[in-house]
C-alpha cells in the first residue's frame, strides 16, 4: 500500500513531537500500567494468603521485585499488613501504588498541553484518592477494595488514552510504555509462585510445580484472562497451560508475547508516519524480546520458567534502554 | 427596579458599582435582576463550591510555596459575574490599542535614535539607567517594529465609573487562561444565566494569538513554527503555559529542548530530528533566557538566543528589553509619550503619579503619606505596597525613610476608590473592589480580547485584588 508514505501525518505546520514529550508519554504509560499491575499482584496475593503472618506469600511479593533488603530497612516485621503498606500507601518505596501514580501524575502535568484534558483531570483524582489515605486505612480487610478502586481508575485511563488521545507520536509512546511494562509485570506476577515455593524452603529441583490449579486460577483471574482461558482450554488444562497462555497466546491482553507484538507494531508506525526510523540497536532489542517469544513447545513451571521469565525480563529491559537511546536524549 | 431576590440590600456606594451603576442598560437589567437575582444564596453558594471542585480536579491551581512545602491551590472562583456594557468596552479597546501603539514606538524609539530622550520629553536616565533596558536591543530592527505583542493593561474604575490605566504589563502579563477557563466554568455551572445572553465569546484567544505570533515570524518564512517556552512545571503559572499551548496547537518546550546552531537558527530537538522554530513565545525573564548573553548560571533558557534574535533568524515574544516600558516610573509619562509618537490625546487617563525622582513630587508624597498609596517600581503583584489610609503610623515612617534612601524606587498615587461588583461572600451578595486586566496581541496590528480579568478582592474593603494577596476572580461579561 502507498498510503504510508514519508511524513505522512505532518502536515504544514503541525510539529514533531519533542523528544522530551516523548519520554514523558512513555513513562506516563509505563506507570500506569505498573500501579495496576501492582494491585492485581496485591489482591491475589491477600486472596490467597492464609492470613496476615503468611510469611511465605507475602514474603514472595517482596522476591518478585528484589525488594527483601529495603523493606527490611523499611519495616521491622514482616506480616501481611506491612507489605500491604508498604506497596500501597508508603512513600519511601519507589515500588509502592502511591509512588507509581504520583510519578504518572507528573508526567501526566509534563504532557498537559498534548493531552485530552479528560485524561490529565482522570489522573490527578486518581492520584488525589490515593494520596488521601492515611496508611491506617489500609487494611486486609480492606485491601481487595483498595486494589480494585486503583485497578479501575488505571482502566479507565487507558480507556481515555484509546478513546480520547489523538493517534499521534505522543500516543505511541505512552503505548509502547504500556506494554513493556506490561510485559515486564506480567513475568512478574507469573514468577510469585517461584518465590513463594522458594521462600516456603521447597527444594529447587526443576521441574518442581505443585499442581496447585486453585492458585493458578486465582493468577489467571487476576489477569483478568479466566474467562478466556476457559475458552481456549480444555478442563483439565493445569498449571503448564495457563502459565504458557500468559505468556504466549498472541491474543490475550495481557500476555507477554501480545505486549511484545503491539510495541514492535507502534516502532514501524513511528517509522512509517513520522520519519522517525528506531535504528539499528533498537530494532535488534526488538526482535530479540520477539525471538525469546518464539517458543514451540512452551515452558514448564518450576525453575525452567523462572530461568526463562527472567531472560525475558532482560529482554524487556534492553528495549527500553535501547528506545531511550534512541529517542529520549539526542544531542 | 426588580423584585425580592439577591440584589435587594445590595448597596455599593461610595465606589462605582459594575453592575447597579450601569442598571440602565437594559442587558444588565435581564441578565443580573431578573435571572440571578431570583437565584438562592445556598444555590449560588452550591455552585460555588462545585465549581472551585472542578478547578481543583482539572489541576487550574497556582502554587503556593511554604519554605519546602508547595500546596496547589486553586484561584477562588466568584460566581457573579462582572458585566461590562458594549459602548464601555468599544471605548476602552480604542484606548488599549491606542497605548499599545505609544508603547512599542516608545521601544523603538529608545533603542534607536533616542528621540524622546534627546527632547527631554523623558529623562534619559530613567530608560538608560533602567535595570530592564537591554543594550543587546539597540539598534535591532523587529518586524512591524513589535516589542509588546502581548500586553495585559491593568484597569480600575473611578467613582464616576471612568476607566483609569493602573499599569502596563509588557513583559508576561498571566491570567489570560483564568479569563477562558472562568468563562467555561459559568457555561457548566449557569446554563440557565448564560442562555441567549449576548456575551462576546472569548474562546478564540489562542488562534488569535499563534495569528498574531506568525505575523511577527523572519522574512521568507512561510509557514512558520511557533513555541512557547515555559520555565518548567515548577513554575507557579505553569498551568498557564500548558493552556496557551494547548490553545495555539504549538509545543510548550524548555530551554533544554532548543538550541541554535552556528548559523544562529533555532531548533527543537524531536523524535524525528531537529527541526525549526521561528517564533518563541517565552514565559520567561530576560535575565534567564540565553545564558550566553545574560545570567551565566541560568539553567532554564537556550545559549545563542540573542544572537539568533540579532541574526533575525528568530522572533521573540515579547521581545527582550520591554521591561523599560512597564515600568512603573515610565508609567507616570505614558500620557506624554502617547501624544509625542501619536501626536493625539490619551483616550485612557493614568491615575495621577507623583514620581519620587522628582523633587517637588516626593516633597508632596513625604507631606501626605496618610492619603497615598505609596508603590515600589521594581515589585509586582503586589509586594511592598502600602495604602496611607489604611497604614499604621509606623509603616508610613518606615516608607517615608526608604523613599529618602532610594527615591527612584518609589512612586504614589491618590487612593482610588476601586469599582466595585457583587460578589458572594459569608455575609451574602455584598459589594467586593474590582480591577480589570484586558488582554492584547498584537502582531500587524493589535487585537483585543473581549472580557479580561476581573480580579477581586475577597476581603471587605479591600483593594488589593492579586492572587499572591488572597484576591479571587470572577467571569468578564462583554455584553454586544
Amino acid at each position: 500500500m502507498q498510503a504510508k508514505a514519508e511524513g505522512r501525518r505532518i502536515p504544514g505546520s503541525s510539529h514533531r513531537l519533542l523528544s522530551r514529550y516523548a519520554e514523558h508519554a512513555f513513562w506516563l504509560g509505563r506507570y500506569v500500567e505498573r500501579a495496576e499491575n501492582l494491585v492485581r499482584l496485591l489482591a491475589v496475593t491477600e486472596g490467597f494468603a492464609a492470613g496476615d503472618d503468611d510469611d511465605a506469600a507475602w514474603r514472595g511479593v517482596l522476591d518478585t521485585f528484589h525488594d527483601r533488603d529495603a523493606f527490611a530497612e523499611a519495616r521491622p516485621k514482616l506480616s501481611g499488613l506491612n507489605v500491604a503498606r508498604w506497596y500501597f500507601v508508603d512513600r519511601s518505596n519507589p515500588n509502592s501504588v502511591i509512588s507509581a501514580l504520583h510519578a504518572a501524575r507528573e508526567n501526566a502535568r509534563a504532557l498537559r498541553h498534548i493531552t485530552p484534558i479528560e485524561a490529565w483531570k482522570q489522573i490527578n483524582m486518581l492520584y488525589g484518592a490515593v494520596d488521601a489515605l492515611s496508611a491506617r486505612q489500609v487494611t486486609l480487610p480492606k485491601l481487595s477494595q483498595l486494589c480494585e478502586t486503583v485497578r479501575l481508575g488505571c482502566l479507565t485511563h487507558q480507556g481515555m488514552v484509546d478513546g480520547a488521545w489523538y493517534r499521534d507520536e505522543a500516543w505511541l509512546f505512552h503505548r509502547l510504555g504500556s506494554e513493556l511494562e506490561r510485559a515486564d509485570q506480567t513475568t512478574r506476577l507469573l514468577d510469585v509462585k517461584y518465590y513463594q515455593l522458594k521462600s516456603a524452603g521447597a527444594s529447587e529441583d526443576d521441574g518442581f510445580a505443585p499442581p496447585d490449579i486453585v492458585w493458578w486460577n486465582s493468577l489467571l483471574r487476576s489477569a483478568s484472562s479466566y474467562h478466556a482461558f476457559r475458552r481456549r482450554h480444555a478442563l483439565t488444562a493445569g498449571p503448564t497451560e495457563a502459565a504458557n497462555f500468559l505468556l504466549f497466546d498472541a491474543d490475550c491482553p495481557r500476555s507477554v508475547k501480545l505486549s511484545a507484538l503491539a510495541a514492535a507494531d507502534r516502532l514501524r508506525e513511528l517509522e512509517h508516519d513520522y520519519d522517525a526510523a528506531p535504528g539499528d540497536p533498537l530494532s535488534k532489542a526488538c526482535e530479540h524480546l520477539l525471538a525469546l517469544l518464539e517458543k514451540p513447545g512452551g515452558v514448564k513451571p518450576g525453575k525452567g520458567l523462572h530461568a526463562f521469565l527472567d531472560e525475558v525480563q532482560l529482554g524487556v529491559i534492553g528495549f527500553a534502554s535501547a528506545l531511550a537511546g534512541r529517542y529520549f536524549g539526542p544531542d | 427596579m426588580s423584585g425580592p431576590g439577591l440584589f435587594d440590600k445590595y448597596d455599593a456606594s461610595p465606589a462605582f458599582c459594575e453592575v447597579s451603576g450601569r442598571a440602565d442598560d437594559p442587558e444588565i437589567q435581564r441578565l443580573f435582576y431578573k435571572r440571578l437575582g431570583k437565584k438562592t444564596r445556598a444555590a449560588l453558594a452550591r455552585r460555588k463550591k462545585r465549581a472551585e471542585e472542578e478547578l481543583f480536579n482539572l489541576g487550574i491551581t497556582f502554587t503556593v510555596y511554604f519554605g519546602e512545602d508547595t500546596v496547589d491551590r486553586v484561584l477562588p472562583f466568584d460566581v457573579i459575574p462582572r458585566p461590562i456594557t458594549g459602548s464601555d468596552w468599544d471605548a476602552m479597546e480604542a484606548g488599549v490599542k491606542q497605548r499599545i501603539a505609544a508603547l512599542n514606538a516608545f521601544l523603538h524609539d529608545i533603542y534607536h535614535d533616542q528621540k524622546i530622550l534627546k527632547d527631554g520629553v523623558v529623562p534619559a536616565d530613567l530608560v538608560t539607567g533602567n535595570k530592564y533596558f537591554l543594550k543587546e536591543m539597540e539598534g535591532l530592527d523587529l518586524p512591524h517594529r513589535n516589542y509588546v505583542h502581548v500586553c495585559g493593561t491593568d484597569m480600575i474604575r473611578d467613582t464616576d465609573g471612568s476607566f483609569l490605566v493602573l499599569e502596563d504589563n509588557c513583559r508576561a502579563p498571566s491570567g489570560v487562561s483564568y479569563v477562558i477557563e472562568n468563562r467555561h466554568l459559568m457555561q457548566r455551572s449557569f446554563p440557565d444565566l448564560m442562555e441567549n445572553a449576548r456575551i462576546r465569546p472569548v474562546s478564540d484567544y489562542g488562534v488569535k494569538l499563534r495569528e498574531k505570533l506568525s505575523d511577527c515570524a523572519p522574512q521568507g518564512v512561510d509557514d512558520p513554527k511557533v513555541v512557547l517556552l515555559t520555565p518548567g512545571m515548577f513554575n507557579s503559572a505553569y498551568f498557564e503555559h500548558v493552556f496557551l499551548a494547548r490553545e495555539m496547537g504549538v509545543p510548550l518546550v524548555e530551554g533544554r529542548d532548543l538550541y541554535v546552531d552556528e548559523t544562529d537558527q533555532v531548533f527543537m530537538k524531536t523524535v524525528s530530528g531537529p527541526e525549526p522554530v521561528h517564533v518563541i513565545y517565552r514565559r520567561i525573564d530576560d535575565a534567564f533566557l540565553d545564558p550566553e548573553a545574560f545570567r551565566k548560571d541560568s539553567m532554564l533558557g537556550t545559549p545563542g538566543l540573542m544572537r539568533a534574535l540579532r541574526s533575525g533568524k528568530v522572533a521573540i515574544a515579547n521581545a527582550p528589553g520591554t521591561g523599560v516600558a512597564d515600568d512603573k516610573a515610565v508609567y507616570a509619562y505614558m500620557p506624554e509619550i502617547v501624544r509625542y509618537y501619536l501626536d493625539e490625546e490619551p483616550i485612557l487617563r493614568n491615575v495621577d503619579t507623583y514620581v519620587c525622582r522628582r523633587e517637588e513630587d516626593r516633597k508632596y508624597v513625604l507631606d501626605h503619606l496618610d492619603e497615598l498609596v505609596v508603590k515600589p517600581v521594581g515589585e509586582s503583584g503586589g509586594y511592598g505596597i502600602v495604602v496611607g489610609p489604611k497604614s499604621t503610623r509606623a509603616e508610613r515612617e518606615e516608607v517615608g525613610k526608604a523613599i529618602r534612601r532610594d527615591p527612584s524606587n518609589y512612586i504614589a498615587q491618590p487612593m482610588i476608590t476601586l469599582s466595585a461588583c457583587p460578589t458572594l461572600t459569608g455575609e451574602g451578595v455584598a459589594p467586593r473592589h474590582v480591577d480589570l486586566r484586558p488582554f492584547a496581541v498584537t502582531g500587524e496590528s493589535t487585537w483585543v480580547l473581549p472580557g479580561g480579568l476581573t480580579r477581586v478582592a475577597m476581603k471587605k474593603g479591600s483593594i488589593i485584588v492579586n492572587s499572591s494577596q488572597g484576591g479571587g476572580s470572577k467571569d468578564t461579561w462583554v455584553l454586544s
